[in-house]
């Protein structure tokens, strides 16, 4: 956009001159490197003179040299400017774009701003990043690429958005997610439903002179997508095909196998039994228990005789396994991706245009489990007069994504499945000989009736899966118009209405014969709501240049917004025919209830800039917004910012210095809000200030109410003030480039739950309290290596490092759960779990540590009375990434690899694996072998006993694990073909290309994905997609 | 030019103002939830928040826990923290019954859910007893919301005192709960324990008071009607040991219900219609717990459910063949008997029964005979044995023989109803379990095993309860 207006500046002020020009006539054409096509507008002037032109609509130009030996300047935002000699008749010039240029137009709040006067913080992603990576949610593309910016991909289903953290975590109960802005207003729909390839860039914006214009909503900071428009020029035609193969980054567990899983559970129950002998009451040993109890306990015998473990607790001779069950195996599968796309764009002076469609499915590893997208935008914007600006961009996207149970501790969920039977419960029925039964010609499921608890009985995923559903249907479509005037001198006034509507639809199916439905004859749940916001945003700009010197800017603005959710479920149980589920079908209604919520704000926000020479640069902005989930009194709050930079490279006493090209330090200093609060359930609360009782308590028709929150008419906005400085540096003509930051972030009267005695009836009322502290530095560094002709090579690296800390709490102890106890000066990452001592080689037991009553650390073999301890915390030292791009002629490669160092992971799924035998047919990790036996032993894992409960395997450092990782996240390999080739067919650019996401995973802790949550805490969850696809890409 | 240039500056200035409309934020308002202030405007409203405790009595998973039923899962607990029903692998409860401390102590699910599901609803009866008395409602129809309210919180503050220190009749000086008769604010800082003596002063002043403004018409069984009232007081002075008062309210509570007759034992106690429950928590399609529900646990012929609860096999043989409560049947496969007593409706819609008239017979029996009047002890002990079993004996016996014979009928007729572990704290018993059982406890008479422990987050939150006021 930046780039047309320039250039319509630029043909009124030397147009006319050019045209008036006689002598030599020199014509040409220009083109850009990037993508081959012509490009309008570029201004031609001849060096040492004020005579030139600017290029047409179709990239060409002619100039009329007076004198020889004159040298044609070709210039154009974004672009690097060339100098070529005027001695020939025809000059063409293909122009290199200024990629990693200073003077890179950026977006940032209610407008753009040029990278080198810009004084606040943000990190840039464009369009050729994205375009590396097969991202379902386009979210998932900062990771590695943004410094400051966590990005943790907890599951791997596709269509799900990652969990993004900008500088840390500042608030507790409120909510922890960046403001999402689409071409200027904020997003309310599904960050998945945008179509990666419709976007031109992706800014994240950190610090207080970034976001706090956006005061009310930034504190979290700020991501703002940008997406494709029109270029006048020729009209370009764009396609894309793109056909992978999924399957998984990481490996799950290692498991034991079915002889020895039979080994241990004997072994248990031997154990058992000498601790508690009530158990082996009528047997002459604990062995001849064990013996005679081990199949009886189990039911399944894999093996061709009776018993098959003797009293040695071998397998005894003769017993020979039949087979050994692969879950893991039975419940993944081999997914595809396809990915395909069209756009068009181009338009002439006055009208630009902008379409495309899109077209994914992009399947998961887990039965039944995807996610497909259609998708469509279309983006007109036109001159309507000279002073009048005004465009309208739609969008539309529908996706349907089946997303089968895949977290937590529900045995639903695959990913606890596959870890749940021992390997001696088969998939498929086995007769006595061990063969596979079959049921006409298919094989028969086994369902496991009998299985006992641990292994869950009566359920077979494999089969299930497929006969129920769960399943999301979003549909978006959004509006984006706006009306641009100039007016008097300077003024700008820009009215924009953005209008999102998104519906999402879920519905689930649980089948009747087995599983969760079966207890109801099938239970079918359907729960649709719909979303409309729109946001209303006028602003006022005037600029002015002094004496060439002083550069006045001032913006003043005001913006409503409203959010308008409109909801409605509904359930029904005995479904006579399974499979057919839609509710009418069903006899009983089991739920069914609506409701309505509302969110509005309303804000005014101003900003001044003044700049002196290029050289010194001020900004100070100030907003206040009013929320509906305040009261009338407390729900009015004032942000501002104040930053300044200079460049130093501007300065006379280093313009002869040649190797230094830019040199910036800037800082600022502002506050923004937060007004999220999330209630115990992570949904929003529209009102978290009143009072309520909670309706639908009925006891049977007699309509019921009870009391749900505690009334706070003094609850604010949560503030958060944050201070950054910065150096950016560039040396070698910016072949060498980079910037260091540091910042604090201070959170302060948090949106907190405060805890209430549960003798109160509550457990807790909404307050600000507790205040809560993020520091960090960044680091980012842009190298040109080698560049030739043929060869060209760039490096970008990037790290970060956050450290939280809770400076505040309302009480000195905050239990939050069995991993977490906030206190004043621990991070909200601390583990706080007890501390594992090991095993005591005498007896194989468990110990732990606890205090004794002198203040000394000292074991104890009872968990209860072991004492808890800060272990550590899930926060990473440092996150970052390294990305090289190579290109040789017309080969390209890329690869990307993105690392976190230092955080610790609880490894929960782990801890269930390594049971003592006291969770019956429940599978075994390959570690239970290296148990204690025999008194001696040094072993870190303790005997199997199941007598003692659960304890061995309880919460503690046992299951606490380093998380450092490293995943070459993308590799790029593409050819693009040669242009006299492609001139034959008719082309402009065709480019072949094979990608791979997640090829390799270095990781230190080995079984689960190394992405797991910013807790820390594992919970059975989807882990990430290796996909390598093929693509080919063709603009005409 | 001019002339645009003007226009848009009014037209700007015209933008700014729109935005500010003041009803654009004061619009807003709450779909689906209600204000107290809308609540006690009337009468209903507040019978509306007398239904929701009722409601919230049975309600399932409020905490989060599968096995969180409100009141039912003490009821659950009360039978397999007992020597009758048993387990027989892990499963639901099986902490309880395996007297496992983690589901016992500070950080435990259990005691967190059980103390503030009790305290919620005491606070809620707490909120309808001080605002019921500002609305524009005849006195009759304030009284009859007044007295329900009351006999909530009394119950609750019993049920308490009962889980989170040992009986009365051993200390009643020992630390009991806190009382709480306010309803909560932001500025509430928890109360102090109470002494067990003064929980029951005030459980007693309670139900006096409710007893004076209650009237027997209820929409619904779960509603605590007189009778509902006259029978907690005849439990709560059982407690107390104050043997005339318990028999004198166990016969008032009565007086209006017939014991059912042998078909309607084994009909499944899934009707509130039964001619003897007093108090029952009914369900609906809608609003059943289906899987995580009591049926569930205990019902083994339900088509689908948990069906983990079985019982001692000396239990089952406590019971004559003639016996109308002889419901058990045999788990092959298991190899343990389990009881048919409790069925489930087909549609898992089961009534529960919180309250019947053969208890009160029993509190009857047990208190006349410690009170020395063995006559109308054995009177009130041979009114259920006849109607259960034809063949039945009038005992003859007389002093703590025939004590133990009443608690022996108690197991008996109450099984499966979450007395059992109530009644060997009471009597101050050893809890000790014969050879069928999976696990065999051996835990003397008043064993801290019996007393949970108040939940972390109240220690931690409550200014005036700290670690030393913990129980052991």
């Amino acid at each position: 956009m930046k780039k047309k207006l320039f250039s319509m500046l630029v043909l009124c002020l030397i147009g006319l001159q050019g045209l008036m020009a006689q002598g030599r006539e020199i014509s040409g054409i220009v083109t850009s490197a990037d993508d081959g096509l012509s490009i309008p507008g570029v201004s031609v002037i001849i060096k040492g003179t004020t005579i030139g032109t600017t290029t047409d609509f179709d990239g060409k130009y002619t100039i009329n040299v007076e004198e020889e030996g004159q040298t044609l300047v070709f210039s154009f935002v974004g672009m690097k400017t060339a100098e070529l000699s005027a001695n020939t008749d025809i000059i063409n010039l293909v122009m290199e774009s200024e990629s990693i240029g200073m003077d890179e137009v950026m977006v940032v709040a209610y407008g753009t701003a040029k990278k080198s006067s810009f004084t606040g913080s943000a990190s840039v992603l464009k369009k050729e990043a994205l375009e590396n990576m097969q991202v379902s949610s386009v979210t998932k593309a900062l990771q590695g690429n943004a410094p400051g910016v966590q990005v943790i991909s907890s599951s791997g289903q596709p269509g799900a958005n990652p969990t993004i953290r900008i500088r840390g975590t500042g608030s507790i109960n409120a909510s922890s997610a960046p403001l999402y802005v689409v071409d200027g207003a904020p997003f309310d729909g599904n960050i998945s439903s945008i179509n990666p390839d419709d976007i031109e860039t992706m800014t994240v914006l950190k610090d207080a002179a970034a976001a706090s214009l956006y005061g009310s909503r930034a504190a979290n900071g700020v991501v703002i997508i940008k997406t494709k428009s029109g270029k006048s020029g020729k009209t370009k035609i764009s396609f894309k095909l793109q056909q992978g193969f999924s399957t998984r980054a990481v490996d799950g567990y290692d498991f034991v196998r079915g002889d020895e899983y039979y080994q241990l559970y004997w072994e248990g129950l031997r154990n058992g039994a000498i601790s508690d002998p009530t158990a082996m009451s009528g047997y002459a040993s604990a062995e001849a228990y064990a013996t005679d109890n081990v199949v009886k306990q189990l039911v399944y015998n894999p093996f061709n005789v009776d018993k098959p473990i003797g009293l040695d607790g071998q397998v005894v001779d003769g017993a020979k396994l039949l087979y050994n069950a692969d879950w893991q195996d039975a419940l993944s599968r081999t997914a595809k991706r396809t990915d395909a796309g069209l756009s068009i764009s181009g338009g002439d002076e006055k009208t630009q245009y902008f379409l495309s469609a899109g077209y994914l499915k992009d399947e998961g590893i887990a039965l039944t489990s995807d996610f497909e997208r259609y998708s469509s935008r279309v983006s007109v914007t036109t001159k309507a007069k000279e002073w009048l600006k005004t465009g309208i961009s739609a969008n539309m996207s529908r996706t349907e994504q089946n997303a089968p149970t895949s977290s937590g501790g529900s045995y639903r969920n695959i990913f606890l499945f596959e870890n749940t039977p021992a390997s001696i419960y088969p998939v498929y029925e086995r007769d006595s000989e061990g063969n596979i039964v079959y049921e006409n010609g298919k094989k028969k499921y086994d369902y496991g009736k009998t299985r006992p608890m641990g292994a869950s009985d009566n359920t077979n995923p494999v089969a299930s899966t497929e006969m129920d559903i769960i399943k999301n249907t979003r549909t978006t479509v959004g509006i984006n118009a706006f009306a641009e005037a100039t007016f008097l001198e300077n003024f700008t006034f820009k009215t924009n209405l953005r209008s999102d509507y998104y519906m999402r639809s879920y519905e689930s199916y649980y089948n009747s014969e087995f599983g969760d439905g079966a207890g109801y004859n099938g239970r079918s749940t359907k729960r649709k709501y719909e979303t409309f916001s729109w946001t209303y945003t006028n602003t006022l700009n005037w600029t002015k240049t002094i004496n060439e010197d002083h550069t006045f800017g001032a913006l003043v603005g005001t913006e409503a917004y409203s959010y308008n959710k409109q909801e409605l479920k509904g359930q029904k149980t005995e479904f006579p025919f399974n499979g057919v589920t839609e509710l009418s079908v069903g006899a009983q209604v089991s739920n069914l209830s609506s409701g309505t919520y509302d969110h509005r704000i309303v804000g005014y926000f101003s900003q001044f800039n003044y700049d002196f020479r290029n050289k010194y640069y001020v900004s100070a902005s100030f907003r206040r917004d009013g929320s509906t989930k305040f009261h009338t009194d407390s729900r009015w709050g004032s942000f501002w910012s104040v930053s300044g930079s200079w460049r130093i490279d501007q300065e006379e006493f280093l313009s002869n210095v040649d190797w230094l090209s830019s040199l910036k330090v800037r800082g600022s200093y502002g506050t923004s809000g937060n007004d999220g609060l999330l209630d115990a359930d992570d949904n929003t609360d529209y009102f978290p200030y009143l009072g309520l009782y909670e309706t639908g308590y009925n006891d049977l028709a007699n309509a019921g109410i009870v009391l749900a929150s505690l009334p706070n008419d003094a609850l604010k906005w949560e503030s958060n003030a944050q201070a950054n400085i910065a150096v950016e540096f560039g040396f070698l003509n910016q072949k060498i480039n980079g910037s260091i930051e540091l910042y604090e972030r201070k959170s302060k009267d948090l949106l907190f739950a405060r805890p209430m005695p549960l003798s109160s009836g509550f457990t807790s009322v909404n307050e600000n309290i507790g205040d809560v502290k993020n520091t960090g530095i960044e680091f980012v560094i842009n190298t040109v290596n080698i560049e030739t002709d043929d060869f060209y090579w760039e490096t970008s690296f990037n790290v970060s490092a956050n450290k939280n800390e809770i400076t505040k709490l309302p009480q000195e102890k905050m239990p939050i759960d069995n991993y977490r106890e906030y206190r004043a000066g621990t991070s909200i990452y601390d583990f706080y779990i007890r501390d594992y001592a090991g095993v005591d080689a005498i007896d194989g037991a468990a110990m732990w540590y606890t205090m004794d009553d002198e203040g000394k650390k000292v074991t104890t073999k009872d968990y209860d009375s072991a004492d808890r301890f800060y272990s550590g915390s899930a926060e990473p030292d440092f996150i970052g990434g390294i990305t090289n791009n190579f290109r040789y002629k017309n080969f390209d490669l890329s690869f990307m690899f993105n690392f976190s160092v230092g955080g610790k992971v609880y490894d929960s799924s782990y801890s269930a694996l390594m049971h003592a035998g006291t969770n019956v047919g429940k599978q075994m990790h390959e570690d239970m072998l290296n148990r204690w036996r025999k008194e001696g032993d040094k072993t870190n894992v303790p005997k199997l006993d199941n007598s003692v409960g659960t304890n061995y395997n309880a919460i503690s450092t046992r299951f606490l694990f380093n998380n450092d990782y490293a995943r070459l996240r993308n590799i790029t390999l593409g050819y693009t073909l040669p242009s006299n080739l492609l001139e034959k067919i008719n082309l402009s650019k065709a480019r072949v290309y094979v990608q791979a996401d997640n090829m390799l995973t270095f990781s230190s802790h080995k079984g689960m994905d190394p992405e797991q949550s910013t807790s820390g805490i594992t919970n059975n969850r989807y882990p990430a997609l290796k996909t390598v696809s093929f693509g080919v890409k063709v603009d005409f | 030019m001019k002339l645009n240039k003007i226009l848009f500056i009014l037209l700007a200035g015209s933008m700014f103002v729109s935005a500010c409309s003041d009803n654009f934020l004061e619009d807003p308002e709450p779909t689906t939830a209600v204000s107290p202030e809308q609540v006690f405007k009337s009468i209903g409203g507040a019978r509306a928040a007398l239904n929701g405790i009722y409601s919230y009595m049975r309600s399932g998973n409020v905490a989060g826990n599968t096995d969180d039923y409100g009141l039912l899962t003490v009821r659950i607990m009360g039978d397999l923290k007992g020597v009758d029903a048993a387990l027989v692998a892990p499963s639901w409860y099986y902490w309880d019954y395996k007297f496992m401390e983690t589901m016992r102590t500070v950080n435990s699910t259990r005691t967190r859910e059980i103390w503030s599901r009790y305290y919620k609803m005491i606070n809620d009866a707490n909120t309808i007893i001080k605002f019921t008395p500002g609305i524009d409602a005849t006195d009759a129809e304030k009284n009859q919301i007044l007295g329900e309210a009351l006999g909530i919180r009394a119950y609750m503050h019993f049920e308490l005192v009962r889980l989170y220190q040992h009986t009365y009749a051993k200390d009643a000086n020992a630390a009991g709960v806190p009382i709480n008769l306010e309803p909560s604010s932001a500025a509430t800082e928890g109360n102090a324990r109470s002494s067990v003596s003064d929980v029951y002063k005030q459980v007693v002043l309670d139900l006096t008071e409710a007893a004076k403004f209650v009237g027997s018409d209820r929409s619904l069984k779960s509603n605590f009607n007189i009778d509902v009232i006259n029978g907690l007081l005849a439990r709560v002075y059982l407690h107390m040991e104050n043997w005339s008062d318990a028999s004198k309210y166990a016969k008032l509570a009565r007086k209006d219900y017939t014991l059912m007759s042998g078909d309607d034992f084994a009909a499944g106690f899934n009707d509130t219609s039964n001619s003897e429950w007093i108090w029952g928590l009914a369900t609906n399609g809608e609003q059943s717990l289906s899987w995580a529900s009591y049926f569930s646990l205990w019902d083994h012929n339900r088509t689908s459910g948990y069906k983990n609860i079985y019982c001692d096999k000396a239990f089952k043989e406590l019971f004559t063949a003639t016996d109308a409560r002889n419901l058990f049947e045999y788990d092959s496969v298991k190899e343990k008997w389990y009881g048919t007593k409790a069925t489930d409706k087909s549609d898992n819609t089961g009534a529960i029964v919180m309250m019947r008239a053969s208890e009160m017979y029993l509190i009857e029996a047990e208190a006349e005979a410690e009170a020395g009047n063995n006559p109308a002890a054995q009177t009130a002990l041979f009114a259920i044995q006849s109607q259960r079993d034809a063949s039945a004996v009038k005992s003859t016996s007389t002093g703590s023989t025939l004590v133990d014979e009443v608690l022996l009928e108690r197991r008996k007729e109450l099984f499966g109803e979450g007395f059992a572990f109530f009644d060997i704290k009471r009597r101050q018993l050893p809890l000790k379990r014969g050879a069928d059982h999976w696990y065999q406890a051996d835990l003397p008479a008043n064993a801290k095993e019996f007393v949970l422990q108040i939940p972390k987050k109240e220690l931690d939150s409550n200014l005036n309860i700290n670690d030393e006021d913990q129980n052991p």
